[in-house]
């Protein structure tokens, strides 16, 4: 029941994320828009089929690589989202801080980790997204550094919520992988990140919306 | 010989004709058409290979591998004409839509000679179903890349991307319409639903 509506949520978070912005792009005719759109779109079709394979074979797929093309498709947008965010800001350092290399700890560790018990073509590519998203995401904000609120046009908050997204699905993971047979209560973690997940889905709308509406270029 | 090549030579033939016979732009129109149909002709090759060497049954082969082999397929034509002719990038939507139409038409010909035509209603609605979801997911890329063409790394990505997307979007029809009843008739209302949100999606012109 409560894997049901924490799904259910997931789809329409996704879904009203995809379908709004989708309406922003084509009425303020702004690349971000579509790039969200895109983004909340593919994570929504990944989280459709495999709860249409649930619900019609009552199994798990057991080939996943359909919704996980999906997935990482999505994260590939987003990643596009925030390149394109910091390439059209006139303040950015052009250069990459060396201590930005620390991101990939985080990812290649978790990789080495889930690989024990998961393939290892889609672990590598989904470190390889990941650490692209932490990169950037960091990157940003750190470029964000000592400019006051006025002059970061809401990026500094699409860059903490991208951060946020990344700990979330690492954290999300974690519980799938470390309580697998945890079950359907309230008590097992994974429904509380994947509904924390949906939220940050949610709340690209307002980011987006400052960082979109204030575009310097 | 066996009888899909049979079905692919009658239908290909005139079109092959006709296209000596055209000017520029219709003659590129039918090559697209043609495109779409030869796609599929290879497609069910690939597809067939596919799921002898991974052990899949044809059941699991149609909702896995089938949607993944057929995008990759449709989207050839396409990208051969974008990287050795080089046109206008608006130009991409069309080939694409006349790739899915081709794809489409050869696979209801196959389907309707090997199924049999005793239920019409069904051959209707199937032929509706399967025409709107290739030409949707042909659409899908095509606006997608129209959106994401000014930059060289912008246009890669997004092609693979909007490919993955298209790939789900098919893998769900194909899933949903392998089902008896209302969840066939969901699936089958899928392709409809994006039509529409791609006549919208049309209209849109980015930054």
């Amino acid at each position: 029941m409560i894997e049901a509506l924490e799904n259910g949520f997931q789809l329409f978070a996704t879904g009203f994320c995809a379908l709004l912005s989708l309406h922003r792009a084509r009425t303020l005719e702004k690349r971000e828009w579509a790039l969200l759109s895109m983004f909340a779109g593919a994570f929504f079709f990944g989280d459709l089929y495999w709860l249409l394979y649930i619900i019609v074979y009552e199994k798990t797929p057991f080939y996943s690589f359909i919704p996980d093309l999906s997935w990482v498709t999505s994260y590939l947008f987003l990643l596009i989202l925030l390149i394109h965010v910091r390439r059209n800001d006139p303040l950015r350092n052009p250069r990459y801080p060396r201590a930005l290399w620390l991101v990939l700890v985080p990812t290649v560790g978790m990789c080495l980790l889930f690989m024990q018990s998961g393939d290892y073509i889609s672990n590598l590519v989904y470190a390889f997204f990941m650490s692209g998203l932490l990169w950037h995401a960091i990157s940003g904000l750190l470029d964000m550094r000592k400019r006051p609120e006025r002059d970061t046009c809401g990026r500094r908050n699409l860059y903490l919520l991208s951060l946020l997204f990344c700990v979330d699905e690492y954290l999300l993971w974690t519980a799938s992988w470390l309580f697998p047979t945890a079950g359907d209560t309230l008590l097992n973690p994974y429904y509380w990140f994947d509904a924390a997940l949906s939220v940050i889905f949610l709340l690209y709308l307002p980011v987006l919306r400052k960082v979109a509406g204030n575009e310097l270029h | 010989m066996n009888y899909i090549e049979h079905i692919y030579v009658c239908l290909a033939a005139p079109i092959l004709v006709a296209a000596f016979c055209m000017k520029k732009i219709e003659r590129r129109t039918v090559l697209f058409m043609l495109g779409g149909m030869t796609a599929c002709l290879l497609s069910s090759y690939i597809s067939t290979f596919l799921a002898y060497a991974t052990g899949a049954d044809m059941f699991t082969a149609s909702l896995t591998i089938s949607p993944v082999v057929e995008e990759v397929m449709k989207l050839l034509p396409a990208l051969f004409y974008l990287l050795v002719f080089e046109p206008d990038h608006r130009d991409v939507l069309g080939g694409l839509v006349m790739t899915g139409i081709g794809f489409a038409n050869f696979e209801n010909v196959c389907y309707m000679t090997s199924s049999g035509t005793s239920q019409l209603l069904h051959l209707l609605i199937r032929s509706f179903g399967t025409g709107a979801m290739h030409v949707v997911c042909g659409a899908l890329i095509g606006i997608g890349l129209i959106m994401l063409w000014d930059r060289i790394w912008l246009r890669i990505a997004g092609t693979a991307g909007l490919l993955a997307l298209a790939v789900t979007v098919h893998g769900i029809y194909n899933m949903l319409v392998s089902q008896p009843g209302k969840v066939a008739i969901i699936g089958y209302l899928i392709p409809i639903f994006t039509a529409a949100l791609g006549v919208y999606l049309r209209r849109t012109r980015l930054q």
